[in-house]
């Protein structure tokens, strides 16, 4: 019996011709595309839940200041960590991770390598216990760093700077230090659903002798006002996080009362399996791109299902007599439907094999829009899991209906071959506006989406970005700025502390006569060269710019926000006073922007201390940027010979912050893409299957005297019906959506009308394209032919 | 034996009422041939459709080998047909998609029969039937009277006590319509019992008694002597 059905399966679905291409076509495409989706989705969902004990870790958060001054950060200062570990009953263990950005130099047996600052971080002794989770090729755990001048690399850098993963016991020299280390340890590559992305990690041991000097006069874990320390704590089962939460606020209250600084509002845990999705003040904008890819493939995965549907029981009327023999002959009705579910699941079966060869060819392509570096892997039975998931979610939904409905047909009225799908005429339409309503939302929200991305990317960003480039020249950017001066190619040089989007440092050190005492003020703080803010496009709406003298030290220039979040009035010559040291107010920048637009633009101090201006601005005129570059590389090998040049582009840097909206966008433009292509499919199909049931309709007509334009439109007209209440349906649902979407950013767009005309014209100018191919087909048909054919 | 009192079926739409069957009383003995006459529209074929277990009448009763089915449910009739009618049609009713053997296999595998059973019945059938050299052939690949061969075979494959034939020669040239009537004399004189519905005479002159219908009523009945 079941190779009985599975044979007739096939006939079937051989004789269906190209309903069957369209059908097995659209689900392989729906398929592939749902399951690379939900597959992203999936290793978005499993961020950092590899760590055996996720359940009990938690991250320790910090809240600052409250109402408008309100910020919460995912770091702590480094002595919260030891009280922690000493004095907080619950806590089983705490480790601690910070940034490290004087490292980028190495030299290996004569080789120098150099690599980006965001790889490299320093962990606690005790990391790899903590977290749990990492695997270590080569050394152990338990003591990854013998001394403090140990180093843990990744298997990539391992075999990036020793040609073999085993490098525990070589030596690497730093060259930005002059210090050699002995790699300790070498772990497994880290997964891409792990936060903790770093690939060489020196020990915390390490940051706590460089710690101090250069200003910074305390002790690495004396120092409660420096929260730069990502802080990780494993508690006991059982143990409340809000509990240890409260506790660590109140150590920390009890330390700054003799430290002085009262900038903390209270410590918060947030579970590590969270940090990946879900921001430090509870927003989600990871979630939401989550929630959104879910249900773009449940859209998808409806469309084609919905094709499936209306394709399977608008040809199901050709099968009804069929299943008249076949109950005449004594099928019942279960064994038709065990057989009808049988064609469907080979209909299926074979779109997934498609399906499967296009996801092989697919996967460069996702590797590059989601960033990720592994794909799917036929090898992992997760990713069977879903694919079989999926099929079966496809079979119940596609499948299980048109069998239960052909099953049933009458048979006596099946074998007169008429009225055995009465009911079904009235489904169809439904899915039709059903798909088309999916379809016009996906429109819009790319419409609204793309505009809001360009708004991002062409707002004014209070400054020029453009044929700019930056590099890090240290304490030589004086040097640099001398000699490039005569160059050609160049029109501007300006230093600063830092590029612009790489996150300027922050602090609470503010005063001012009339500050609400209490009050913690956070504002980021940047050193510009004199010529800065002329020379990058900036603005000053009132006072006047650095003079470039000695008596910059005291001058300050607020920008805009800063002014009207302070409340300082008439602010040009006011006193301000800036890490204890009392300054005065020359100017008022416009706002620039320097953060995503998700972020509102936050108070900013300018200063201009030559001494931290390690950053060199260059701007060309934009048609000799590679003159420029060359030239700057000259004097770079001059100054710097063991060091490679880096540079990167301020524009692009920029593009960088948008970079996940980006995606989204992009991803939101191909699926959409891809839905709009299936449903037009399954339109067509239908289009050609009502065309085909009315040829002797048209063909009487055609004798009477109707004109082809008339039986176009007579065929059309229906579609066209279906395809309007789709968008009717559609726009005030994908209105709310794209307004809530939209909410997520502080600079944002208004939806405008005519975002919902467009998608709502594209969407019928896509489908009458669809049904005009098949009713013009018919309309032009002899009617003769069409005549005989009945 | 079947038996019928006074059997109604009305058609309705929802502005016109059709009367088909107006009170048929009709008695078929085991191993008899009977032919069904009368002009289009008198309600032959619903009479066939009813007889046959595909439709139930809207009023009166209708007696099968002993139990009552006028008011059974469409499940119920399908168990019961199962097995033990088998029909042949004017126009084949083959399935396109199957070829001749698995065709007139259908029966077998809904029967639930071994597939050792199943091979000897069929061929049994096809050799019968002199349609066995087709075996593998599909239904569109055959001439109009091998097509209705192999649906005799169908029907008979299951060796049904009761066979209904809805004019069975009416796609046929006078040829093989000829054949196929002497292959139903042929069944019928082994034991099976055949009701068939048909426009010619030639081919009642096969019945051993003709059932003339008009409107929906028996009005004559002619005994072969």
């Amino acid at each position: 019996m079941l190779s009985n059905s599975l044979k007739l399966a096939w006939r079937n679905l051989k004789a269906g011709g190209w309903y069957s291409v369209l059908n097995v076509g659209g689900l392989a495409v729906v398929l592939a595309v749902s399951v690379l989706l939900l597959w992203w989705v999936n290793d978005e969902l499993r961020y950092d839940k590899f760590h055996p004990e996720a359940d009990r870790i938690y991250r320790v958060n910090s809240r600052h200041g409250t109402g408008a001054d309100e910020q919460f950060w995912r770091s702590a200062p480094a002595p919260i960590a030891v009280a922690a570990s000493k004095n907080v009953p619950g806590i089983e263990g705490v480790t601690r991770v910070a940034g490290l950005y004087d490292f980028k130099t190495f030299l290996i047996d004569g080789k120098t390598f150099s690599e980006k600052s965001e790889d490299l971080v320093y962990a606690d002794e005790n990391f790899l216990d903590v977290l749990g989770g990492f695997q270590v090729r080569y050394g152990q755990a338990k003591q990854p760093f013998p001394t403090t001048n140990s180093v843990v690399l990744t298997e990539e850098i391992a075999e990036k700077f020793f040609g073999t993963p085993n490098a525990v016991g070589k030596t690497i020299t730093v060259l930005d230090s002059n210090r050699v280390f002995t790699v300790g340890a070498v772990l497994a590559n880290l997964p891409d659903y792990s936060t903790f992305q770093k690939k060489i990690i020196f020990p915390m041991s390490l940051r706590k002798r460089l710690f101090g000097g250069n200003g910074q006069w305390k002790r690495m874990d004396d120092d409660w006002g420096n929260f730069s320390f990502s802080t990780y704590v494993k508690l006991a089962p059982g143990v409340d996080p809000a509990t240890i939460g409260k506790t660590l606020t109140t150590i920390q209250a009890a330390a700054r009362r003799s430290d002085g600084d009262g900038s903390l509002s209270d410590y918060r845990l947030q579970p590590i399996a969270t940090i990946h999705l879900y921001e430090p003040d509870g927003t989600n904008p990871g979630m939401q791109q989550v929630r959104m890819m879910s249900l773009i493939a449940l859209f998808l995965l409806s469309i084609g299902c919905i094709n499936y549907v209306n394709l399977t029981t608008a040809r199901a009327t050709r099968r009804a007599r069929e299943v008249g023999v076949r109950k005449v002959v004594g099928a019942e009705t279960g064994q038709l439907i065990s057989q009808l579910l049988m064609e469907s699941l080979l209909t299926l079966g074979l779109a997934l094999v498609l399906a499967i060869g296009l996801i092989q060819l697919l996967t460069p392509f996702y590797r590059n829009m989601t960033n990720k570096t592994s794909g799917l892997s036929l090898l992992d039975p997760q990713v069977w899991m879903l694919l079989l998931g999926t099929l079966l979610v496809t079979l119940l939904l596609a499948g299980v209906y048109p069998a239960l409905v052909i099953a049933r047909f009458d048979p006596l009225k099946s074998l007169r071959g008429r009225g055995a799908m009465g009911g079904q005429a009235r489904l169809r339409q439904v899915l039709v506006v059903t798909q088309f309503a999916l379809a016009t939302g996906l429109i819009i929200s790319t419409l609204v989406i793309g505009n809001q991305l360009r708004y991002m990317r062409e707002r004014d960003l209070g400054f020029n970005k453009d044929h700019t480039f930056t590099f890090y020249a240290d304490s030589k950017t004086e040097q640099f700025k001398r000699e490039l001066a005569g160059e050609s190619s160049i029109q501007h040089i300006a230093t600063a502390t830092v590029e612009l989007t790489n996150g300027m440092g922050s602090t609470s050190d503010t005063e001012w006569d009339g500050k609400t005492p209490g009050r913690t003020f956070m504002v980021n703080q940047l050193s510009v060269s004199a010529n800065f803010i002329p020379d990058m496009g900036m603005k000053l709406v009132d006072g006047q710019n650095f003079t470039g003298t000695p008596a910059d030290s005291t001058n300050l220039i607020l920008n805009e926000t800063a002014i009207r979040e302070s409340g300082i009035t008439n602010p040009i010559g006011k006193r301000f006073n800036f890490h204890g040291t009392d300054c005065r107010i020359i100017g008022v920048v416009k706002d620039f922007v320097f953060e995503s637009a998700r972020n509102k633009v936050a108070p900013t101090v300018l200063m201009s201390h030559p001494n931290w201006n390690g950053t060199v601005y260059v701007r060309t005129s934009g048609q000799n940027t590679s003159q420029a570059i060359a030239a700057v590389e000259r004097l770079w090998k001059k100054y710097n010979p063991q060091y490679p040049f880096e540079y990167s582009f301020l524009d692009e840097n920029y593009d960088r912050l948008y970079r996940d909206e980006q995606r989204t966008g992009t991803l939101f433009i191909f699926f959409a893409g891809v839905a709009i292509v299936i449903c037009c499919l399954g339109l067509f199909g239908l289009a050609a299957y009502t065309a085909e049931q009315r040829t002797k309709e048209i063909g009487v007509r055609k004798v009477l005297g109707a004109s082809v334009p008339s039986l176009v439109g007579l065929l059309s007209k229906d579609f066209l019906t279906l395809v309007a209440l789709g968008i009717l349906v559609a726009a005030p649902i994908a209105w709310w959506a794209m307004s809530s979407w939209l909410q997520g950013f502080i600079y944002r767009i208004d939806i405008q009308w005519w975002m919902i005309a467009l998608a709502g014209a594209l969407a019928v100018g896509i489908a009458l394209l669809t049904v005009s191919f098949q009713s013009i087909k018919a309309a032009l048909m002899n009617p003769v032919e069409s005549l005989r054919s009945e | 034996m079947i038996q019928t009192i006074n059997l109604q079926k009305l058609f309705a739409t929802e502005e016109v009422e059709t009367t088909a069957l107006n009170g048929i009383n009709m008695e078929v003995k085991d191993g008899e041939f009977v032919a069904i006459m009368g002009p289009s529209g008198c309600g032959k074929s619903t009479l066939l459709n009813i007889l046959g277990l595909l439709d139930n009448p809207s009023d009166g009763e209708y007696n099968f080998y002993g139990t009552e089915v006028a008011k059974m449910t469409e499940r119920q009739r399908a168990q019961l047909r199962k097995g033990s009618i088998g029909f042949v049609f004017q126009s084949f009713n083959l399935i396109d998609e199957l070829t001749v053997y698995e065709n007139v296999e259908l029966p077998l595998l809904y029967l639930k029969t071994p597939p050792d059973e199943r091979k000897v019945r069929v061929e049994e059938a096809l050799n019968r039937m002199n349609i066995m050299h087709r075996r593998n052939h599909f239904p569109q690949q055959l001439s109009g009277g091998q097509q209705q061969r192999t649906a005799i075979a169908r029907a008979v494959v299951a060796k049904p006590k009761l066979i209904l034939a809805d004019e069975p020669t009416g796609n046929l040239d006078s040829k093989n319509g000829e054949e196929v009537m002497k292959l139903l004399g042929e069944l019928n004189d082994e034991g099976t019992t055949i009701i068939m519905v048909t426009h010619s005479p030639y081919d009642a002159g096969f019945a051993h008694r003709t059932v003339n219908l008009f409107d929906g009523k028996v009005v004559t009945e002619n005994i072969r002597v």
